[in-house]
């Protein structure tokens, strides 16, 4: 056996998925290595192996002469392996070269000839099937959604972005993992200030493996303390588009179904592409909603408590005494009361998303008689407060990003604690150490309030309450895109 | 972290004087109070509570009572009966027996204004022919709720006008200014009464139904009247809607000035309503009474030395050099002028 061979083997002992295929085709030895759980083995019979006979025996039959004969089979003529497989990727490696291994561990075939390595791409299609968004539901949006395969995510944004200027490229990062981690963005449209710093970030990455965008988000954002999300994770290639013609960037990360846009806006976790996908005029009350509900789903249990404790004057009588009476025979304090049925929910939630779908459903049934009409028939808690919980609860999903949701639910109880200590004053204070946490945020140098502080008055009239209508969106913001006018070719 | 817990320990320590928390379970709701002034002149106070416990007859409130030489050691003796901290800022009413309004008034409504937990935006009755409590305890009883029946009352008659606490008080303390309050009586059930009158903080009577609604018309208070003209066959009824009043003080000549609009509501036989002169003689009549009406409330008032209608507080305010003429009621020359148009007969044949 070759020294080569024995080395590699050596090396791959305890990996038993590796398959090893000997050959011998008139006198030349042949092996051909793969791991069985990544390869397409189709392919390789078909095209490796296939190809490989017919290169070897119609070179036999057509070498005229005996000296061409017996040259090829000392091995002193190149076989030309290169022109002669059916697979478009293949590969000469040098026999010192230790990348065989992760060629070999990626879903390559090696083979061995004559001296020479080669590999050759044959893998199988681990990944499923582009199917619709979990998580991101869309009424007239485009159906699809992003898979584990990067090669196939990188072809939805393309599929939709037909430029040269979308530039892409791609690092490997993690020791043990080799994941493909790719940047995309628009060349003339992003700020190219921005681009050098992620790609910065990227180069300082050590880490033995990248499972998911998660964690490239937290070795590239610059401060991680803040509560709120400072990028936006979309599973839709449209959303990545639509944010890419803007100049944002986009990391993709190989095994992981979603796309890291960056710099973020908080009123992108507000407002939603499908905005664009409706008309105009009907948008504005959309998006009034959604802020309404913002507020609502931080501030309804402290706003209630503060009411029931502190300032019983503010309520309509006849409001008063139907609270009263609920509240008759409830042991808690109404901090109590709120801290369980919001404690309860929390539990449900997570319970929710963490159970299969089949108990899931039979939790959801058992949390909500317990949470609607056990409760309350035993005393525990008074029905008000859970409507006020489903009303928080309800508002809050009117959200997508997780992370928002997390962040609003800390500061839902934030402000319960200070309502709880001082009343409608104390709401005042958790406002203010609210909005200073969401103005002291920056996403990636840029303002995380942006349009409101900084203020621009344009891009606020437009961002916040309404959108732009499509005809006349002919700017850019100033502060993702140097290039400012989008380019409109004439017929 | 370390920033949240500093920031926890600087809102106990500095917003911890605000902490005034007070459960709902703790709170004695009161809807109505009633204070009479006894032969012994002692004060009782009654006070309509809220129940709250649930069950079938949730209406109907519970009455306590307690006694005491002033109104807030009344007040205070209520721990007496009631083991719930009674809760005022939510008061509808309060009734004042006819006693306290003719001797004393103002030590009775210093309590409420002192108080600092109370809106004072609940509205004073007093009781006409009648205790206090015993109002009290024919509303909760019958369980009436005051403050609809006297908006309605307001509303479509005239006679009652809703001002709260507050603009009692205000009046109260305003120089030259008589106040008038609404009254309720008792009768087979309660009845929102002509409205009484005060000089300075002392009740003197009771104004008659008309001269409410004349008090209410020049005070602007009323949202619609019925005004009647001529007799049987002639008779004419037309409603009043919205009227509005203005009062110009130029040296000694007042002149209060009504307009508004006014629909036939119903007719007698005699009148026919086809031409225009009729109309007009309606108007003229029905303007004539109004201008008699406010007339002689003015001077039956005058002679009592009531100012009625504020006049020497408009003095003040222009700084009217009669104001500080002691007998400025004499002095003055009132000039009413009435103008209703009628723009509707209402009826079914066509009309001028």
């Amino acid at each position: 056996m070759d020294n080569y061979i024995e080395f590699i083997k050596a090396r791959l002992k305890k990996l038993d998925d590796i398959y090893y295929r000997k050959m011998n085709i008139n006198g030349n030895n042949i092996w051909i290595i793969y791991n069985e759980s990544l390869v397409d083995s189709n392919l390789v019979s078909n095209f490796v192996v296939r190809s490989l006979v017919e290169l070897i025996e119609n070179t036999d039959f057509s070498v005229k002469s005996l000296k061409d004969k017996i040259d090829l089979k000392l091995g002193k003529k190149d076989i030309n392996l290169e022109n002669s497989i059916a697979i478009n990727k293949i590969k000469k490696l040098d026999k010192s070269d230790t990348t065989v291994f992760s060629y070999i561990l990626s879903g390559f075939v090696m083979i061995y000839i004559n001296s020479e390595v080669y590999v050759v791409e044959a893998r199988g299609n681990l990944s499923r099937s582009i199917s619709e968004p979990v998580n991101e539901n869309s009424i007239r949006g485009a159906k699809d959604s992003f898979v584990e395969n990067i090669v196939k995510n990188i072809g939805l944004v393309r599929n939709r972005i037909k430029s040269e200027d979308l530039f892409y490229n791609e690092r490997l990062i993690g020791t043990k993992t080799k994941t493909k981690v790719g940047l995309m963005y628009i060349q003339n449209v992003v700020k190219h200030d921005l681009v050098e710093y992620v790609e910065k970030k990227l180069e300082d990455i050590i880490i033995d493996g990248i499972l998911d965008v998660n964690y490239i988000a937290e070795y590239i954002e610059e401060n991680n303390e803040s509560d709120f999300p400072i990028s936006i994770v979309t599973e839709r290639p449209d959303v990545t588009s639509y944010y890419l013609l803007q100049g944002r960037i986009v990391i993709l990360v190989d095994n992981s179904p979603y796309a890291l846009i960056l710099p973020a806006f908080f009123e992108d976790f507000v407002n939603n592409i499908d905005d664009y996908y409706q008309r105009k005029s009907n948008v504005f009350i959309t998006k009034l909603i959604r802020y309404i509900c913002m507020v609502l789903t931080v501030m309804t249990p402290a706003f209630y408590l503060s009411l029931i404790t502190f300032d019983q004057e503010s309520i309509p009588t006849d409001l008063l005494i139907s609270f009263t009476s609920q509240r008759e025979g409830v042991p808690f304090p109404a901090f109590v009361e709120a801290i369980i049925m919001i404690f309860a929910f929390e539990v449900l939630r997570e319970s929710d998303l963490r159970s299969n779908k089949i108990s899931g459903n039979t939790l959801s049934i058992v949390g909500a008689l317990i949470l609607g009409d056990a409760a309350v028939s035993a005393g525990i808690v008074s029905p008000i407060m859970i409507i006020v919980v489903a009303l928080t609860v309800i508002s809050g999903l009117t959200f997508q990003d997780i992370n928002i949701i997390n962040a609003l639910r800390k500061w839902r109880i934030l402000f319960l604690i200070f309502s709880s200590l001082c009343g409608l004053v104390g709401i005042a204070v958790a406002s203010t150490f609210f909005i200073t946490s969401l103005v002291c945020t920056t996403s990636y140098t840029k303002a995380f309030t942006y349009p409101l502080a900084p203020l621009d008055e344009l891009q606020a009239k437009y961002n916040i309450l309404s959108r732009k209508f499509i005809p006349k969106d002919t700017t850019r913001e100033k502060i993702l895109s140097n290039n400012l006018t989008k380019a409109r070719e004439k017929r | 972290m370390k920033r949240y817990i500093l920031t926890f320990i600087v809102i106990v320590l500095y917003f911890g004087g605000l902490n005034s928390v007070r459960e709902l379970g703790d709170l004695a709701i009161v809807k109505a109070v009633s204070i009479d002034l006894n032969d012994e002149g002692k004060y009782e106070i009654s006070a309509i509570i809220i129940d709250t416990k649930e069950k079938e007859n949730k209406d109907k409130g519970l009455l306590i009572s307690s006694v005491g030489n002033s109104v807030h050691e009344a007040a205070r003796n209520m721990v007496d009966v009631s083991s719930k901290k009674l809760y005022i800022a939510h008061m509808e009413s309060l009734i004042i027996s006819e006693k306290i309004a003719r001797e004393d008034l103002e030590n009775t409504l210093d309590f409420f204004i002192r108080d600092n937990e109370g809106s004072n935006s609940f509205f004073l009755f007093i009781a006409k022919d009648a205790k206090a409590k015993e109002c009290l305890e024919k509303i909760n009883e019958e369980e009436i709720d005051l403050v609809p029946f006297l908006k309605s009352t307001q509303k479509y008659k005239g006679n009652a006008n809703i001002k709260s606490l507050n603009d009692v008080v205000k009046i109260l303390l305003e120089k030259g200014r008589s106040l008038c309050v609404n009254t309720i009586s008792l009768e087979d059930n309660i009845k929102i009464n002509n409205m009484a009158y005060f000089k300075n903080y002392e009740m003197i009577g009771y104004l008659s139904e008309n001269e409410s609604i004349t008090y209410n018309l020049v005070i602007n208070e009323v949202d619609n009247i019925l005004e009647s003209v001529g007799e049987e066959n002639s008779l004419v009824i037309v409603e009043i809607v919205e009227p509005k009043t203005k009062v110009n003080v130029k040296d000694c000549n007042v002149n209060i000035d009504v307009k508004g609009v006014a629909h036939i509501t119903q007719t007698g036989k005699n009148i026919t309503l086809d031409n225009i002169q009729e109309k007009e003689n309606i108007e003229i009549m029905i303007n004539n009474k109004i201008r008699d009406e406010i007339y002689s409330l003015f001077d039956n008032k005058r002679k009592e030395e009531v100012d009625i209608f504020g006049i020497g507080n408009l003095l003040y305010r222009k700084k009217n050099i009669l104001y500080n003429n002691e007998n400025y009621l004499n002095n003055i020359n009132l000039l009413v002028n009435v103008d209703i148009d009628i723009v509707n007969t209402g009826g079914i044949k066509k009309a001028w």
